[in-house]
């Protein structure tokens, strides 16, 4: 098993450990609920050290990535991060990514740890003919999450920035105890929030003074379970549950998060004749309209025949109700939705995401 | 910390004897293990369980796991409030998180449990 930087302090925080795509990561400290409603109500901190970090560098760059990405990267501002995928030519979603553009001819994508390797190898294996580098940069970087209503005010006490000065999906250079690292307004939480990419040799120290500088704002360390129970509220994907290589962005419901102003992209064409012929299957949010708890892999019935299967799910903690993301086949009958629990049907229906909204 | 006067099965479910009355939950290994619990899938009462049988499904913040009866019988009674209020078995996995009372059939399969220290050891070897 992996470990991040701060494995040690994991273990002397009490944390319980789970293994996630080969990392022995903290699970939960004081509990899924509580650390959840912490970053609804307050703020928690992750460590999430097991992403992939991926540095292109060379003066391609951009026209490397606007070939392997489903965005234009080269109109990506400087100090701007945004939201896309690495698809294969039918279309299919290999990995979903945040770009981050370090400069004119740097970017840095942050990867889902499961598939770092993956992607890595799909990268340098379409690099010919660019003057484009490829470095691994996960091995030395960590990556704390800081999200929830008061990150802003932490952020101000513990890193003295000013998070009004940059907007959301953007980010900003500074120092910590003369290390470098970035602080970016991003997040898998839906709430407001940072990540901040360090170097190994800084991250304790960082996270020891964003945690003494959050007490009084009720700042709570938090594990994958809570991550992923927030996450699923957003209606947000986890890659290799929710997509892989067989589904594309449409079925996913992420159609929007593709600029289609780029037509270099690999899978462009797949893509483009999949909006025009229409899609099988979409990615749907579902509630239960009764007690239960969804899983991966519970089958989607409608009046008894089954129109689809969970790729998601779990009980969310603010709606108190078991909730997930599902793939339904096009033209299903929205009424008389069950999702089979136990062999046994239980009423659900199709709502928008969100799941969760702060009203 | 587990309490004496109970009999302990290896897939962390506990009974309590009261003459030919068994109440039975799950213990504090398996709440601790588990973490926060969100439903419990009760039974129906008057059914009939197996020992090493499936009493019904906790589902937590994590996980799907089943609680396993350590005795043969007929459920006679249903923990309800636990339907709206699921968390009690992390509480109190020894008090107010019983699950179900079941009449047993057949008495001498508590001979086949553990005891409190067995069962500590048992845990403590399975970590």
């Amino acid at each position: 098993m992996k470990h991040t930087a701060l494995y040690q302090k994991h273990k002397s925080l009490g944390a319980k450990f789970t293994g996630f795509h080969g990392w022995e990561m903290p699970l939960e400290y004081s509990g899924v609920v509580h650390e959840h409603e912490a970053v609804r109500k307050a703020a928690g901190l992750f460590d999430i050290g097991h992403m992939g970090l991926i540095e292109v560098g060379g003066s391609d760059s951009a026209a490397f990535l606007r070939r392997m990405l489903t965005f234009r990267a080269e109109t990506l501002p400087v100090d701007r991060a945004r939201y896309g995928f690495l698809l294969n030519e039918r279309a299919g979603i290999i990995d979903d990514l945040m770009v981050y553009r370090l400069n004119e001819d740097r970017f840095l994508l942050c990867v889902n740890s499961g598939n770092a390797d993956r992607d890595l190898e799909w990268l340098r294996g379409h690099a010919r003919g660019f003057e484009a580098i490829l470095v691994d940069d996960s091995p030395d970087t960590a990556i704390l999450s800081l999200q929830g209503p008061a990150s802003w005010d932490i952020a101000k006490k513990a890193l003295g920035v000013d998070p009004a000065s940059f907007k959301y999906h953007a980010f900003m250079n500074s120092t910590y105890s003369g290390t470098g690292y970035i602080l970016s307004k991003t997040g898998y939480t839906g709430e407001k929030g940072f990540e901040i990419f360090i170097h190994n040799h800084t991250v304790e120290a960082i996270w020891d003074g964003l945690m003494e500088a959050g007490k009084e704002f009720g700042l709570v360390p938090c594990g994958l379970g809570a991550r992923d129970t927030l996450r699923l509220e957003m209606g947000y994907l986890l890659h290799g549950d929710d997509a892989d290589e067989e589904t594309n962005p449409i079925e996913a419901g992420y159609e929007g998060a593709v600029d289609l102003g780029n037509t270099d992209f690999i899978g462009y064409d797949a893509l483009v004749k999949a909006r025009t012929e229409g899609v099988s299957r979409r990615l749907a949010g579902l509630v239960l309209k009764e007690k239960g708890v969804p899983r991966h892999g519970c089958k989607i019935l409608a009046g008894g025949t089954e129109v689809g299967v969970v790729t998601s799910g779990n009980f969310s903690p603010m709606l108190k109700t078991g909730i997930a993301l599902g793939y339904i086949k096009t033209g299903a009958p929205a009424d008389g939705l069950t999702i089979d629990i136990h062999d046994r049907p239980h009423a659900a229906e199709v709502v928008g995401l969100p799941f969760y909204m702060k009203t | 910390m587990n309490p004496e006067n109970l009999k302990y099965h290896k897939e962390h479910s506990w009974v309590k004897v009261d003459g030919n009355r068994a109440t039975i939950g799950i213990t504090e290994y398996a709440q601790e293990s588990l973490g926060d619990i969100v439903y419990m899938d009760l039974p129906e009462a008057d059914s009939q369980v197996e020992a090493d049988g499936e009493i019904g499904e906790i589902e937590s913040t994590k996980a799907t796991s089943s609680v396993v009866s350590p005795v043969t019988g007929t459920i006679v009674k249903v923990n309800e409030e636990l339907e709206d209020a699921p968390e009690t078995i992390n509480e109190d996995p020894y008090g107010k998180g019983w699950i179900v009372v079941v009449e047993m059939d057949d008495a001498s399969e508590l001979g086949g449990l553990m005891d409190a220290e067995e069962y500590g050891k048992f845990v403590e070897e399975s970590k």
